[in-house]
């Protein structure tokens, strides 16, 4: 049996989606499948926290818990954690999970019932994944389905703020994956990190601003601005650094500062240059292990300009094929156990290390090590915690 | 609960003040000398006592050198560093300083990282704090 074209699942849902109400993506969905059969369509999507996958209900805006599949131990999971589409069969029929990804930006998980399964099948629904996820960010634009399905919990206005803030969570171009993570993700405040790729290079800045709640997202939204701002210019790193230290120090709260890390990567032939501004210096791993702390100058973090300069050294180093750097807010390395245990830079670095040796992908090592630093604290971090990792192939 | 005592010990008047923190151990106290106080903080501070570093160190005149001692302090955060931060301004708007001194461990590689040591200044102990503060003279 051949699908005609008029049945393609792509096709359908392209031109279901010319009509449908900005809301009723579930509806396109399940319109997309009828010419292959496929019926009970759920659309599971990743929630803030990377924890689980929410299937889409009907009416998001009701207060109800939402039916959740964990990442780690369900078939959705393992179809998001391995971005490959599985297939079970079940019931004289077929069980389908198919990735909801814009290149490593995952956005979650298409679940359907099929009457048969076969590589032509396959071919189309792993199509119709790739066709989901920029017209489900394309909504985000002008209906809150997206955000509303991407949340278990209430979140406070701070995170609310700090998250429309955020570039994609993770994004891949030539040879290149950059991923971060922030926990508490719904009550978030204060850390930040933002990228652009421009011919072949890759800018990126991690921001952890002082404190914590809305003053804290209030300044990091006043520093990300000037960040792109500056970038945008076409600043160095040196002015870049300034630019933002100049924009804090006129924030109108006191005291108004952040430590931050900045940095540069040419995407061509893996050189990287870095500086930090009062931040914990980012971990390099190379063949599965971390190498030792660069010996780096920092300036002081952005807003402390009137004590001493901000700038530091500026560092250059040369990426080589497989290598990874992690950026991090210290509330992962102060995350306590119950007895005061602090995760410490150590278990950061053998942690990293074990994920990398293992060949994860950027986006499952950050979500690994986070979930670790989560667990350790047993869910309860003392500050806000980020991680960003800068994967490098060559 | 935080309470506030004054006494005077010899010639010299002395301010202590208790600041108790969440799980109730962390006790800060100043202490006055002629014009070069110190300000002791103990335990770890966070946002949670903030509040509390500022009364302490609000407590020392800004006409006077603040020595801060971190000697008994075994963490802080950004929040914390803050209060320092505001306080190194507030006394440097006066014409004088605010110096860190003993930070130990965690606490010491905070400073460096920060950048905090190299630009406040930092002593390794309180009786250099003392000295640097003598010489930087009377305000």
């Amino acid at each position: 049996m051949t699908i005609g074209a008029g049945d393609r699942p792509v096709t359908r849902l392209l031109l279901a989606h010319q009509t449908a109400h900005p809301d009723a993506f579930v509806e396109s969905l399940a319109a997309a499948v009828e010419g292959i059969g496929g019926r009970d369509v759920e659309f599971l999507m990743i929630d803030y926290a990377h924890v689980a996958l929410t299937a889409s209900r009907d009416d998001p805006t009701s207060g109800a818990e939402p039916a959740a599949a964990s990442l780690d131990g369900s078939m959705a999971g393992r179809a998001f954690t391995s971005s490959t589409v599985v297939a079970t069969e079940r019931d004289g029929g077929w069980h389908v999970w198919v990735p909801v990804s814009e290149q490593s930006n995952r956005l979650g998980v298409l679940a359907m019932q099929l009457p048969r399964w076969d590589e032509e099948i396959e071919g189309l629904v792993t199509e119709l994944g790739l066709a989901v996820a920029p017209l489900l960010l394309a909504s985000a634009q002008y209906t809150d389905l997206p955000h509303l399905m991407s949340r278990r919990h209430d979140m406070d206005l701070a995170a609310e703020m700090q998250w429309s803030l955020l570039p994609p969570l993770s994004f891949s171009a030539a040879g290149m994956t950059i991923a971060g993570l922030l926990q508490p993700a719904y009550e978030v405040g204060g850390d930040c990190f933002d990228y652009a790729f421009n011919d072949g290079r890759l800018d990126f800045a991690v921001v952890d601003t002082v404190g914590h709640g809305l003053n804290s997202a209030v300044l990091a939204a006043l520093m990300i601005g000037a960040y792109r701002h500056g970038r945008r210019a076409g600043d160095d790193l040196a002015d870049l650094a300034s630019r933002i230290d100049a924009a804090a120090r006129a924030y109108p709260g006191h005291p108004a500062f952040g430590t931050a890390i900045l940095g540069r990567l040419d995407t061509w032939d893996g050189t990287m240059t870095w500086m930090t501004c009062g931040h914990p210096l980012p971990i390099f791993v190379r063949n599965g292990a971390t190498l030792s702390e660069p010996d780096v100058r920092p300036g002081l973090p952005l807003g402390m300009g009137d004590l001493g300069p901000v700038v530091g050294d500026i560092v250059q180093v040369v990426l080589q094929p497989g290598d990874g750097v992690l950026f991090y807010t210290d509330g992962v390395t102060d995350s306590r156990m119950p007895d005061g245990t602090a995760f410490g830079e150590d278990r950061l670095r053998d942690i990293l290390a074990r994920e990398q040796a293992a060949g994860a992908n950027p986006h499952e090592v950050v979500r690994r090590v986070i979930r670790t630093a989560v667990e350790h604290s047993e869910g309860d971090l003392r500050d806000d915690a980020t991680m960003v990792y800068l994967g490098w192939k060559g | 609960m935080a309470t506030h005592e004054e006494s005077v010990v010899g010639d010299q008047p002395m301010t202590t003040v208790h600041a108790g923190g969440p799980d109730g151990c962390d006790v800060t106290e100043v202490v006055m000398t002629r014009n070069v106080r110190v300000a002791t903080l103990e335990g770890e501070l966070d946002i949670s006592t903030v509040d509390e570093i500022d009364r302490v160190l609000a407590g020392v005149a800004l006409a006077d050198h603040m020595i801060i001692d971190l000697g008994r302090v075994s963490f802080v955060d950004s929040g914390a560093l803050s209060r320092f931060v505001q306080a190194a301004r507030r006394h440097r708007a006066a014409g004088s300083r605010v110096i860190i001194a003993d930070a130990r461990g965690a606490v010491r590689r905070v400073l460096a990282i920060t950048q905090l040591d190299a630009v406040l200044p930092y002593a390794e102990d309180v009786d250099t704090a003392r000295s640097l503060a003598a010489s930087l003279g009377e305000s």
